[in-house]
């Protein structure tokens, strides 16, 4: 969820956006990372570990440990900490050709 | 494309540095990964003294005009991979359209990459909700968004005590601020005489925790032995926030997501003692301690020596962050972790030496002689201690290098 | 006769056992210590053995951890060599040398 009052830290001017995560619809703020965005909406698990199908979410926040990883049509695999939001990005937590997606 | 130097990192050391050859006429281009410029500055928040709040959102605005206006050409979302002799700086675009070159050649190349957190695994740990302090902090100070309802940090140290002080200003509830169980995967960590010790060195930063504990006993050595001989305290609260050093985290538990934290129960001499208790939490929020962040320089060939106080292994610098290799500088916590107004102060120094290197400085110039002190004197009015011992630490390897270089 | 200490966790009773050390490749605590008790003894055998330090982070994660694993274990009594993972250029030879070979 969103901070709904803070003492100092200012509110983010930033237009709504709409973009996909695993083909469902989500509200952004445009240019905040998409681990925040997806963080916000109560999207915890970014993706499914390769050994044990666990589900992984942000760890380290700034771009270091890589367990954000999500694929975003058009840029490949990326870090969601460290992506800004696009109005229409089309995010999956597995390869669009894994996910059947086109 | 070529220029004098090529900065890597846009926190208060990579920002300082260009700032200082720009303005002197050099050509500067800077390269951070992230989407806005100004480092961990942008998430941090802290108390000063005198009841005013820094902000180093503030300070990375100023920093930031300061560079741009010396004409530093800056690039976001660019990611530096390689680092030749010569020096040539290889450079992605991962995260969106690239936004500036792939591959420059500098004369001069500044390290400042900053720090990154020690791991803390403990059974649980990779369920999504449990996440470093940087990650709460990002979230909280960057986005504006809430980490979680209920939330546990692990760690005492300072930056567990300051996250755990602005998630109770985001809206969150601080169950408590715990020790992590004592394990070799941690160690010291969970250890009674580190926790004191790390409670020693916060004191700095929360006066009236001071108070209660005698502090300056604390942060010596000897005081340390006294204390140890002396049961462990049980809780204090700081800031209306619960430090519980005798319940350590065991695990987290949760189905698909962090629902729950157990913590044991230890006697006054770190012994187990009674059941655990298990609180329900949406959030855990772990520290394991910063090191510095240095791969590129570790890549290019740099040695690095151990100091604990620092953070770990650093590479091996001397005065105004010079590597053996000429032309190869490192500034801020990719140096030997310390906080913002020290890390700036090491990129103006850098900056300086590189200038001078470039003889845009006449060598008979005072200027670093200045940047120098000023790097000391910020150490000495350091308002966030991360460990105790780093000045000392700073002689350490400031002798080392006088005599190997 | 040589004896061998084992320092490897029992899973079935150790929740420890199963902790993630390197979270990139999923390698258990479990995992390493039966490295280590085979008798790895360097960073780079545990890596090659386990693919600890391997993944997309390179070890910034996991490397701390690992080297204080290593650190932590008493060197188990030889049974048998290991190699100590030195390769060659054993010193560092410019690119244009290795062409004109």
């Amino acid at each position: 969820m969103r901070i709904q009052s803070h003492p100092f830290v200012p509110c983010p001017e930033r237009p709504a956006v709409e973009f996909r995560f695993d083909g469902t619809a989500y509200q952004a703020l445009q240019g905040e990372s998409l681990a925040a965005a997806l963080w916000a909406v109560g999207v915890t698990a970014l993706r499914r570990s390769d050994v044990d199908g666990a589900p992984r979410g942000i760890y380290c926040g700034i771009g270091h440990c890589f367990e954000c990883r999500v694929h975003v049509l058009g840029m490949g695999t990326v870090r969601a900490c460290l992506t800004p939001v696009t109005a229409g990005m089309q995010v999956f937590s597995a390869r669009p050709e894994a996910a059947g997606a086109e | 494309m070529n220029c004098d130097l090529a900065v890597v990192g846009g926190g208060p050391a990579g920002l300082a540095a260009a700032r200082e050859v720009a303005q002197r006429g050099g050509s500067v281009v800077l390269f951070d990964e992230n989407p806005t410029l100004g480092g961990k500055l942008l998430g941090q928040l802290h108390e000063e003294r005198s009841g005013a709040w820094w902000k180093g959102w503030e300070v990375a605005a100023r920093l930031v005009g300061e560079a741009q206006s010396a004409g530093v050409r800056a690039y976001t979302g660019a990611s530096v991979w390689g680092l030749e002799p010569g020096w040539t700086t290889h450079v992605a675009y991962p995260h969106g359209p690239a936004s500036g070159p792939g591959r420059v050649t500098a004369k001069a190349v500044v390290v400042a990459t900053g720090a990154m957190e020690k791991t803390l695994p403990l059974p649980g740990w990779t369920l999504p909700g449990v996440m470093t302090v940087g990650a709460a902090q990002v979230l909280m100070n960057v986005y504006r968004v809430l980490p979680g309802l209920r939330a546990v940090v692990v760690g005492i140290d300072p930056l567990a005590l300051s996250v755990a002080r602005q998630l109770k200003l985001a809206g969150a509830e601080v169950l408590a601020v715990v020790p992590p169980a004592r394990h070799r995967l941690s160690t010291p960590l969970g250890e009674p005489e580190h926790v004191l010790s790390m409670l020693g060195a916060m004191s700095k930063a929360a006066p009236n925790l001071a108070q209660r504990l005698a502090g300056s006993l604390l942060r010596s050595k000897a005081g340390r032995c006294i204390a140890t001989r002396t049961p462990m305290p049980e809780s204090f609260d700081v800031w209306g926030i619960p430090l519980r050093l005798r319940t350590p985290l065991e695990r987290v538990e949760g189905d698909g997501q962090v629902e729950a934290v157990v913590l044991g129960r230890r006697g006054a001499n770190g012994e187990k003692r009674g059941p655990e208790t298990t609180l329900a939490v949406d959030v855990v929020c772990l520290s394991g301690g910063l090191t510095p962040f240095a791969d590129l320089l570790a890549a290019a060939g740099v040695l690095f020596t151990n100091a604990p106080a620092l953070g770990g292994a650093v590479p091996r610098h001397g005065p105004a962050g010079k590597t053996q290799s000429t032309g190869l500088y490192v500034a801020g916590s990719a140096g030997g972790v310390e906080g913002a107004d020290v890390a700036a102060a090491q990129g103006r120094a850098a900056g300086i030496a590189v200038a001078m290197e470039l003889g845009l400085v006449p060598s008979s110039s005072n200027e670093l002689g200045d940047a120098l002190r000023a790097e000391a004197a910020a150490r000495a009015t350091a308002k966030l201690e991360f460990y105790p011992g780093a000045a000392a630490a700073r002689q350490l390897l400031a002798s080392g290098w006088a005599v190997s270089g | 006769m040589a004896i061998r200490r084992s320092i490897a966790t029992r899973p079935e009773t150790d929740p420890w056992a199963d902790v993630t050390v390197c979270r990139c490749e999923d390698v258990h605590l479990s995992d390493i210590e039966r490295c280590l008790e085979e008798g790895a003894v360097t960073l780079q055998e545990v890596r090659l053995a386990t693919r600890a330090g391997m993944g997309p982070c390179q070890g910034r994660l996991c490397r701390t951890a690992l080297a204080r694993l290593i650190a932590e274990t008493p060197y188990p009594e030889a049974t048998q060599a290991t190699s100590l993972s030195v390769h060659f250029p054993t010193h560092p030879v410019r690119l244009r040398d290795l062409a004109e070979e």
